[in-house]
């Protein structure tokens, strides 16, 4: 297995302007209650990474209650809405189309920089050195168009299929190859198998993880990857604010993995690991932001001296030292289907 | 796929390795290990043991392993080959061109013969092959390789060091490697340059080898191979038009070259205020050393499918040799005090 470490350091604002992010989640707090907790139906669950029941409550975001796993520490949402009622909620709320038609656009140019590019590359790179044959490419429940727009771009997939993309449709000129399949993934018939198969943050906002590796395994390939990328429990800001972490609220992150408990998962779903890496560069800034907005802010005492008393180049190191470590809040991951 | 049924030649270090490879590989069934030594004999269990090659060979047996220290391997390979026998035979494959010339006149296109050049295989190696040839970093400039290893308090009794065993120091033991990977990545050298000195260990072999080599596309590609790193030390740069690639480690058995890894750097004319010389890299770490199994596992394709040996061929092998005895002659190791 290997882990891909980067050092290219950036401002977080430049992909989370505070300001676009607080709206998002307002908007995200009101649909919540709209579409997923009044008058719904939740279901508790295990543990959605090793399938322990054991957790400990751990805190609460939008009328929904976090539980961290008492074995492997990923955080989830029990008891938590369907994947239906998820479904409606991606293509419905206010948040969804606030993140689409403000969010996106409005620092569209430093994610496809910093984000979609570096990404697309990821796939390419990865698929030449695994599996260099892959000709079908499948994308699912993608939320970001500017993604799509440049995968078009690349000539290494003889088709390439979108399933359940999040976003209208109309927005997109497609060009030759690409596929839509506008139904729900779970009914999602492709005839011929995948290659790969890309779930961008797709785990953390899926209730029923269990199905989704499933669906997945029936829709690749023997030997296809599945690329996928997380937020992770285990990650240094995550670990260090908990429910203050900015990112950090339901629906968008459901599931909130620790390294554990994505090997748990991984291995009880029939995929070997390629790649499990945690190249995030913004655990410590998003930290520091968080001890200037909030001096009472209460961090283990060593962490607290470290982020306000040492320099930039110091705080860089201690971040590459998180990549190296997998202890980053944000991973990337290559799966070959066994 | 029916069973291959191997044999070992030569016990040693490698050969342990290979049987190793040999029982974990379900297509390949151990039918016997031969070695010299009545004392290494002695500890091999679990298959039929034999004194000599010959009577080895005379066996039902469908691959042979070779491998045996330099002097012997030419003949031992020549033998398999006139036998019909598949051979996969270590580096070095011999002391001189000459040797692999000898093997070359034995090998027929019914039999499959390849060479040991793992290190083509080990990950990082091949993710710096993939993104080379997808051309986003633009052609090649250059090479530097430096590997090199500390020797250790046993160093002076192997026969590595006794040049009419080994044919040659470090440069023909350890060096290969890396010339191999210049020659993998850039093709053939058609210039050799080379100094070398025996000054520490005082063999009469080399401790260090400098070589400089440059071919006919003006790709020039620099080794410095060496017995007198007393921290083991496996890196090779690549300089590319628009970036650069480091591997750095290798995944040993004893992990003391370090864990290896690829450094992925974009050559930034752009925005040098902030990054001037320094520009943004992506670290790749591996963990798994499958360069043993994957070459094996390539080796068995070849004579599956009938197909030519591509990778670590007697083509490489050769071509190799013959950069080692150009930088030998280059360095006038024979004509140097103390060789002799």
């Amino acid at each position: 297995m290997k882990n891909t470490v980067i050092s290219d350091a950036y401002p977080e604002v430049d992909l989370r302007p505070y300001d676009l992010l607080n709206k998002y989640a307002e908007l995200a707090e009101r649909d919540v209650e709209t579409f997923l907790v009044r008058g719904r139906s939740l279901t508790a669950c295990a543990c959605p990474a090793c399938s322990e029941e054991n957790a400990y409550p751990s805190f609460s975001k939008f009328g929904l209650h976090y539980r961290e796993c008492a074995r492997c520490r990923t955080l989830y949402v029990s008891p938590r809405p369907g994947d239906e009622a998820l479904d409606i909620y991606q293509s419905r709320s206010a948040a969804r189309r606030y993140w689409m038609e403000e969010y996106a656009r409005k620092t569209r140019n430093k994610r496809r920089e910093k984000i979609v590019k570096p990404r697309i590359q990821w796939i390419l790179d990865s698929t030449m050195e695994y599996l260099p044959s892959a000709s079908h490419f499948v994308d699912v429940n993608t939320n970001q168009y500017d993604y799509i727009e440049e995968l078009m771009r690349t000539d290494l997939f003889r088709r390439k299929t979108l399933i359940h993309p999040l976003f209208p449709m109309d927005r997109l000129k497609l060009s030759l190859g690409i596929d839509i399949y506008s139904g729900s993934l779970w009914e999602a018939d492709l005839g011929e198998g995948a290659d790969v198969v890309a779930l961008f943050e797709v785990a953390d906002r899926t209730a029923d993880v269990e199905a989704l590796f499933a669906k997945t395994r029936q829709l690749l390939k023997k030997n296809g990857l599945c690329f996928m990328t997380a937020v992770l429990s285990s990650g240094f800001d995550i670990q260090m604010l908990g429910p203050q972490a900015p990112t950090l609220f339901p629906p968008d992150r459901l599931n909130v993995f620790s390294i554990e408990g994505l090997n748990a998962l991984f291995a009880r779903n029939g995929f070997e690991c390629l790649e499990l890496s945690t190249p995030g560069v913004f655990d410590v800034e998003v930290v520091q932001k968080a001890i200037e907005s909030d001096p009472l802010q209460r961090l283990p005492k060593f962490i607290d001296y470290l982020l306000k008393n040492r320099s930039r180049e110091i705080c860089d190191s201690f971040q590459k030292f998180l990549q190296d470590s997998l202890l980053s809040s944000y991973g990337r991951i290559v799966l070959r289907k066994r | 796929m029916s069973i291959l049924k191997a044999g070992i030649i030569g016990y040693g270090y490698m050969g342990e390795i290979r049987r190793t490879l040999v029982d974990r590989n379900p297509r390949l069934k151990l039918a016997g290990i031969c070695d010299t030594s009545e004392s290494v004999r002695q500890k091999i269990e679990g298959c039929p043991v034999f004194d000599s090659y010959e009577r080895l060979l005379g066996q039902d047996i469908d691959v042979v392993f070779v491998c045996t220290p330099n002097r012997f391997s030419p003949e031992i390979c020549v033998s398999s080959l006139s036998l019909g026998k598949h051979v996969f035979c270590e580096k070095p494959p011999g002391r001189h061109a000459d040797d692999i010339r000898a093997i070359l006149r034995a090998e027929t296109g019914q039999v499959k013969l390849m060479f040991g050049f793992n290190h083509r295989f080990h990950p990082g190696i091949q993710k710096a092959k993939v993104l080379v040839e997808s051309g986003r970093f633009g052609r090649i400039l250059g090479m530097r390789g430096v590997y090199g290893k500390s020797g250790g308090i046993h160093f002076s009794q192997s026969w590595r060091n006794d040049r009419t065993v080994s044919g040659g120091g470090i440069l023909l033991d350890q060096g290969i490697h890396m010339l191999d990977l210049f020659r993998y990545f850039c093709g053939d050298f058609d210039f050799v340059k080379c100094f070398i000195d025996h000054s520490f260990w005082k063999f009469d072999v080399e401790d260090n080898a400098y070589v400089l080599l440059q071919n006919k596309n003006g790709q020039t590609a620099s080794l410095h191979s060496s017995s007198t790193f007393w921290k083991h030390t496996f890196r090779l740069d690549v300089l590319l038009e628009d970036g650069y690639l480091v591997v750095d480690g290798l995944l040993s058995k004893t992990g003391s070259y370090g864990r290896q890894k690829i450094v992925v750097g974009r050559r930034q004319f752009e925005d040098e205020a902030g990054a001037l010389g320094n520009p943004a890299e992506e670290v790749t770490y591996f963990d798994k050393d499958l360069s043993w199994d994957l070459e094996v596992e390539e080796f068995i394709r070849c004579i599956d499918t009938d197909s030519p040996v591509r990778l670590s061929s007697s083509e490489d092998a050769l071509r190799v040799m013959e950069i080692i005895e150009k930088a030998y002659a280059d360095s006038q190791i024979e004509a140097l005090a103390g060789f002799r």
